[in-house]
């Protein structure tokens, strides 16, 4: 057994070596990709005073609000940290938490309440995380554990760029570093048309998992001892032939707000929006779309505010 | 718990750990909490309804014995197996059952069935039929049949422990031993990379190719044969894993493949794919239905039951059946052709009939995949479409694999498939490589050891969380 341990561990010094070598020599090859952005978004939740207003959720947020108009309406600062839904809604909410104090509303809106508390996406993981050690001390050991298995892949590929000197280049499209705007918004001007397919694929079940209900809970346990409030809101939903009956969604809100300890602020079926107010896809809005979701939004808050003030 | 989990990676040491600390009368004890913490990942409510299985069976097969009485022996055995059976078919046949009615009008119960049910009931009904014929003792010691029953590798999908085989390994003293770890280790290693990027790999590729409703021609066939493919990875893959995480605990399950797709004849091809499971069939249903003993009509008759019984195991779709059907049918065409299909050919001869059979494989995969026969014939149907204009059929073919296959990164999976069939090759010349590489000479071997992990790790990166194809038998 003894010898058993010592190969082992001997095995496992030898990846650990060669990580920390390869983060320190290697720099960070990817920093202009769209998950990059989550580097501005830490800046600017940490520069930030409060109260504030903190945007917690999937890329819906990022394509789906209109910081400036609700800043301006809330008359508080908004910070939108909304990402990727691939990376799992814990992930979300770990980049949230580095910086909520007293008086900030957070609101969480996600696609998915049926995940399993995992932070996924292994192939985003490290092309994210790269050696930007400010992420890793947020994402925690027991988070890095658990993609470790996916760190050489990430490794090879960023050796080559560093060798071929091709790393952080410009990347064309929508999906980028620099088309995100100073609130953590995808830039007007980056997603403007419609071109959504509408299939039956695009609607998941409205299943709310245990997991995802207890982390929720916490996380609002969290905020009201730093003397903010979590707040749920809904995300965009396309209005067409497959999307699912009214009941559904009322079965689902009812269901939710029994479960979860903070307030639902929002009405499922406030957020439906024709196919023309998607952008590439489901749940992205183009601009217009954004706006009319942005207004909703505003009337929910300010609902609540005033229902808090009764 | 899925192998590729944190949980997993937790558990495993942990367990291992405790299992070689505590003293060798403990063992299974630890065995029986481990493998009932790991079903209970899978939900709760399935760990008990393990748990009552194995008090169950206990009592049963103890109660079997005890009886001098035959004619109450008998019935008692073919009480316990029709109970068995009825739940297992309760599980498998409720959903299917309730789908056939067009109507809402009956109460449907959203009935899941515990993922590993078909192969611990097979299990435990292997133990009772052995205990009634006497085959094997009935197991006093509760401790060491519940760590028989809820030995964690097999526990999910195999391979189907036979009582006569494996039980006794759970009443013996076991030693610690390097060798066999390491090469658990090994086995678990390269079951890690078929399962989880192999397998994986091709399934996405696959899926895509057979959900785009534009799909037809050459690119659709070869989807079938890589689903061919992939789906021994899988099963193989997984198999290998539970073999090695067997041998971390001194407990040799059984082998379950050896080079399947490299028989020469259908026969031949059922002794070495899901062994267990053939095994099984051959000694509690062909056997019993009197084998080939009682003259050709009636051996046919036994092998084409043994083959139906085969696919519904596999599921309650039609398409599972046809695909046992098939095989069985084939392999009475075999007899008749060929009376003993299981010689084997040398040079170009056997290589035809390695083809040969390789096509009929392929062929009957495409049943086992699809969501109907409606299905699996228009599969058939479109993988012809445009054969009549050979140069065109196989241009596009071409085009298409060039643009889908670099995307899917198919070809670097096709290329280490040839590695696969090497591998295999030297298996059945009875080299096993896991063996061979511990004669290599330091520092080379651990060189070697450093980069075969790092491979996959590196490749295993892009497995996107699909589980066993055969979790859901």
């Amino acid at each position: 057994m003894k010898k058993l341990i010592i190969k082992i561990t001997f095995l496992i010094s030898i990846y650990l070596v060669l990580s920390i070598i390869f983060f320190t020599v290697v720099s960070a090859q990817y920093n202009t990709a769209y998950d990059a952005a989550v580097l501005d978004k830490i800046d600017r939740l940490e520069s930030t005073e409060s109260p504030k207003i903190i945007l917690v959720g999937d890329s819906n947020l990022v394509f789906g609000i209109d910081s400036s108009k609700l800043q301006s309406a809330m008359n508080m600062p908004v910070v939108n940290l909304g990402l990727h839904a691939s990376f799992g809604n814990k992930f979300n909410e770990l980049i949230a938490k580095d910086n909520i104090n007293k008086g900030d509303i957070v609101i969480l809106s996600q696609i998915d309440y049926n995940d399993d508390d995992k932070l996924y996406a292994p192939k985003l993981f490290w092309y994210t995380l790269e050696n930007h050690f400010k992420l890793w001390k947020i994402i925690g050991p027991i988070g890095l554990a658990e993609n470790a298995i996916t760190l050489p892949e990430y490794c090879v590929n960023a050796l080559k760029k560093y060798i071929n000197g091709t790393g952080n280049q410009a990347v064309t499209g929508t999906y980028a570093r620099a088309n995100f705007n100073e609130y953590g918004d995808i830039k007007r001007e980056c997603h403007i048309g419609s071109n959504i397919k509408v299939s039956k694929e695009l609607f998941s079940s409205m299943k709310i998992s245990s997991k995802c209900i207890n982390r929720i809970n916490a996380f609002t346990k969290y905020c009201e001892d730093r003397g903010a409030t979590l707040l749920i809101s809904s995300v965009p939903i396309l209005n067409c032939e497959y999307t699912p009956d009214d009941s559904i969604y009322d079965s689902f809100e009812k269901e939710l707000r029994n479960k979860t300890k903070c307030e639902v602020i929002s009405k499922w079926q406030d957020y439906l929006y024709e196919p023309e107010y998607f952008f590439d896809g489901y749940p992205h809005l183009n601009a217009e779309g954004a706006d009319l979701r942005t207004i909703q939004l505003i009337k929910d808050l300010k609902s609540w505010e005033n229902s808090k003030n009764e | 718990m899925d192998f590729f989990s944190f949980e997993f990676c937790i558990f495993l040491p942990i367990l291992f750990s405790i299992y070689w600390i505590v003293p060798t009368d403990h063992r299974n004890i630890v065995l029986c909490l481990g493998g009932f913490i790991f079903y209970s990942f899978a939900g709760y409510n399935y760990a008990i309804t393990l748990l009552l299985y194995v008090i169950v069976s206990y009592f049963g097969g103890i109660y079997i014995f005890r009886q001098n009485n035959q004619y109450k022996k008998t019935n008692i055995l073919k009480t316990f197996i029709f109970v068995l059976t009825i739940i297992l078919l309760f599980f498998k046949y409720y959903s299917f059952t309730i789908s056939l009615f067009q109507n809402n009008s009956f109460n449907v119960l959203n009935v899941i069935m515990p993922i590993g049910l078909s192969f611990y009931t097979f299990e435990i009904i292997g133990y009772l039929v052995d205990v009634y014929s006497e085959k094997v003792q009935p197991e006093n010691n509760f401790i060491t049949y519940a760590a028989y029953i809820m030995f964690f590798p097999q526990l999910l999908s195999g391979p189907i422990a036979s009582a006569k085989v494996t039980l006794p390994q759970f009443k013996i003293d076991h030693k610690f031993n390097y060798d066999k770890i390491i090469y658990g280790l090994k086995r678990i290693s390269y079951g890690f990379f078929l399962k989880y990027y192999l397998a994986s790999v091709l399934g996405n590729f696959v899926d895509y190719i057979y959900s785009a409703e534009s799909s037809r021609g050459g690119i659709l066939l070869l989807s079938t044969m890589l689903y061919t493919l992939q789906i021994y990875y899988d099963f193989y893959g997984y198999s290998e894993m539970a073999i090695g995480l067997g041998k971390l605990f001194d407990i040799d399950l059984i082998e379950n493949f050896n080079a399947p797709y490299l028989s020469q004849s259908i026969g031949i091809f059922w002794s070495r794919w899901h062994i267990s499971l053939t095994n099984w069939l051959k000694e509690y249903i062909y056997i019993p239905l009197g084998g080939n003993k009682k003259g050709k009509f009636r051996t046919y008759i036994n092998i084409f039951v043994t083959f139906l019984v085969s696919g519904m195991w596999h599921g309650s779709n039609i398409t599972y059946i046809v695909w046992g059907m098939l095989h069985g049918i084939g392999q009475i065409i075999e007899r008749c052709l060929f009376h003993n299909s299981k010689n084997e050919s040398n040079g170009i001869v056997g290589i035809i009939r390695i083809v040969f059979v390789l096509l009929f494989v392929n062929f009957t995969w495409i049943f086992f995949r699809a969501d109907s026969i409606n299905d699996a014939f228009s599969i058939i149907f479109n993988c012809f479409s445009g054969v009549g204009h050979p140069r065109t059929y196989i241009l596009k073919t071409i085009f298409e694999f060039k643009t889908y296959s670099d995307f899917y990164n198919v070809k670097k999976c096709m290329l280490f498939s040839i590695f696969i069939m090497i591998i295999d090759m030297f298996k059945l010349k009875g080299y096993d490589l896991a063996l061979l590489s511990s004669k290599v000479r330091n520092p080379f071997r651990w060189i070697g050891y450093v980069l075969y992990i790092f491979m996959i790790m590196y490749y295993t990166a892009s497995y996107t969380g699909s589980s066993f194809i055969y979790f859901k038998f």
